[in-house]
């Protein structure tokens, strides 16, 4: 490598490159047991020398930090380094279920062992994304420190949960034509989600069609529990009052996001075909006994 | 330059130190290439594009307000200046979203009107949920076959008109049900009877004058299509009120 290159090392990258050989080294002879894959390409943010190699078989961030002598000025000082680096958008900010699995947590390199790890690892973290994605959609803390969280951290796991599981509980609660009310729900649900994101893509919105399906699906949730409710309790009136409630509450939830994705002009136009969604649905509710 | 040593990837410098005997790439962009204008994404071509998104973008170029405005004419056809206002920027956001709400607003007034005639008769009553598919199929149906088949038509007579256009008046036309549908509760048979009939005359009316506005300067069979036009709308409100509000035991 040093061949081809005409530009000459700073004095102390040099130094740099063989401490953290060294460490390579060292880390080889006692770390994990299976080879790291070498990770996608990272934002610039991350301020290491030009070994290839290096993202992959660091060892944990304490020790190297402890480990490596200060940098240059011109980079970030060791201990940025965890931080800096964003985690993979698959991992929640609390995975650090297992002592082995405190790689995937730190951020360094996908997690390690996903095709090895146990299986109640695999669906707690899943479960543990859409719960937090739940409560950042659902239950919206205006002083929350982190207000794009949810957008980043899409899944379609939970949507498609709430969606099937509104569809059941509407087709529990019918008396004749269970199939077909099972059908309807989750027709108008999916085919719903996907048409509301083309009318924002349309109307000239800037939305992600994934990520927009995600949020829709989320914001279902109070429907979710008020058909639960409903089902539960066969009374006209308790019905009628429970699925107003829900229905505020998810386009509540929904309003934020699909109002910022338009020109403010046309918000209007984006936000009622939420609206008659969630209404349709609302009455759905009501209409099955 | 101690910088770009520090940054990860170093391709922007590794390109320029092993590239050293190519000429800048920038000429070569700009003058090979032609501009794409702003489209970041790769736009297909020929037939493919009626799949992709982005084509459809021109017809949703509305903002509430024109939204709005075309709602309001389409309820005062006498006045007849929609098509001015629509010939050069149709829109397919009202047809379609009018055509949802109005399968919805069918769906759930159909429901109610046959719980509140079953409840009365104390006889046993269940959600329909056949319903909002038929009416689904009707409404849709309604709106994208008759403006395909007129726009056959009007090419053989040699009076085109754009097809979008006719997507746009059928769609608008379709608004003036959705009051008829909510004043349709009451039980009154005949005052149903009556709403249908001033809806559906009036949304014929739309109809028609705007068509005849078009075609009366380049055909000479002009009538019958409009007269033509004009029962088929009827027809659609006449239907609506017997599938919808007939209660049948």
């Amino acid at each position: 490598m040093s061949h081809s290159d005409t530009i000459p090392l700073h004095s102390s990258s040099q130094s740099d490159i063989d401490e953290i050989e060294n460490l390579i080294n060292a880390s080889v002879q006692s770390g994990p047991a299976t080879v790291q894959p070498a990770r996608p390409p990272s934002p610039p943010r991350i301020p290491v020398s030009s070994s290839p190699f290096l993202q992959s078989n660091l060892p944990p961030p304490s020790t190297a930090a402890a480990k490596l002598p200060p940098l240059p000025s011109s980079s970030a000082p060791p201990s940025v380094l965890p931080a800096t680096v964003p985690a993979p958008a698959a991992q929640p900010p609390h995975g650090n279920s297992a002592g082995s699995n405190n790689y995937a947590a730190s951020g360094f390199g996908p997690a390690p062992n996903t095709l090895t790890e146990p299986v109640w690892d695999t669906v707690k973290r899943d479960l543990s994304r859409i719960v937090s994605n739940l409560k950042l959609v659902v239950f919206p803390n205006p002083f929350r420190e982190d207000p794009g969280k949810a957008l980043r951290d899409w899944d379609l796991w939970g949507p498609f949960f709430f969606i099937v599981f509104l569809g059941l509980v509407l087709s529990w609660s019918a008396s004749v034509k269970k199939s077909e009310v099972f059908a309807v729900a989750f027709a108008l649900l999916a085919a719903g989600a996907v048409i509301l994101t083309l009318n924002v893509l349309l109307l000239g919105g800037h939305i992600i069609f994934f990520q927009s399906l995600s949020l829709l699906g989320y914001c279902l949730f109070p429907l979710d529990v008020g058909a639960l409710i409903c089902m539960l309790k066969d009374n006209v009136i308790l019905k009628i009052v429970v699925v107003c409630v829900t229905l505020a509450w998810s386009s509540w939830a929904a309003y934020p996001f699909m109002s910022s994705a338009v020109n403010p002009r046309r918000k209007a136009l984006a936000l009622y075909p939420v609206f008659l969604m969630y209404v349709s649905v609302g009455f759905l509710i009501i209409a099955i006994d | 330059v101690e910088s770009n040593l520090q940054t990860f990837p170093p391709s922007g410098a590794q390109g320029k130190i092993s590239g050293a005997s190519r000429p800048p790439r920038d000429a070569d962009d700009s003058f090979s290439k032609p501009v794409n204008g702003t489209e970041e994404l790769q736009q297909p071509g020929g037939w493919l594009r009626a799949f992709s998104v982005a084509s459809y973008k021109p017809y949703f170029d509305v903002d509430t307000v024109d939204v709005l405005e075309r709602i309001k004419d389409s309820l005062f056809p006498f006045n007849g200046s929609f098509n001015e206002k629509t010939t050069n920027n149709p829109d397919l956001y009202g047809p379609f979203w009018i055509c949802t709400t109005l399968i919805f607003v069918a769906a759930s007034i159909g429901t109610f009107v046959t719980y509140v005639a079953h409840k009365f008769e104390n006889k046993e009553w269940n959600y329909d949920i056949n319903i909002v598919t038929w009416s689904a199929g009707l409404f849709y149906g309604y709106v994208t076959l008759v403006p395909l088949a007129l726009y056959v038509i009007l090419k053989y007579f040699s009076a085109p008109s754009g097809l979008v256009q006719l997507f746009c008046l059928y769609g608008y036309s379709l608004f003036i049900f959705i009051p008829t549908l909510c004043l349709s509760i009451v039980p009154l048979e005949i005052f149903r009877w009556i709403v249908a009939g001033v809806a559906g005359f009036m949304s014929a009316s739309f109809v028609a004058l705007n068509l005849r506005a078009h075609i009366m300067s380049s055909g000479e069979r002009w009538f019958l299509i409009v007269a033509g036009i004009f029962l088929l709308q009827l027809a659609l409100s006449v239907v609506l009120k017997m599938y919808l509000f007939t209660v049948t035991f």
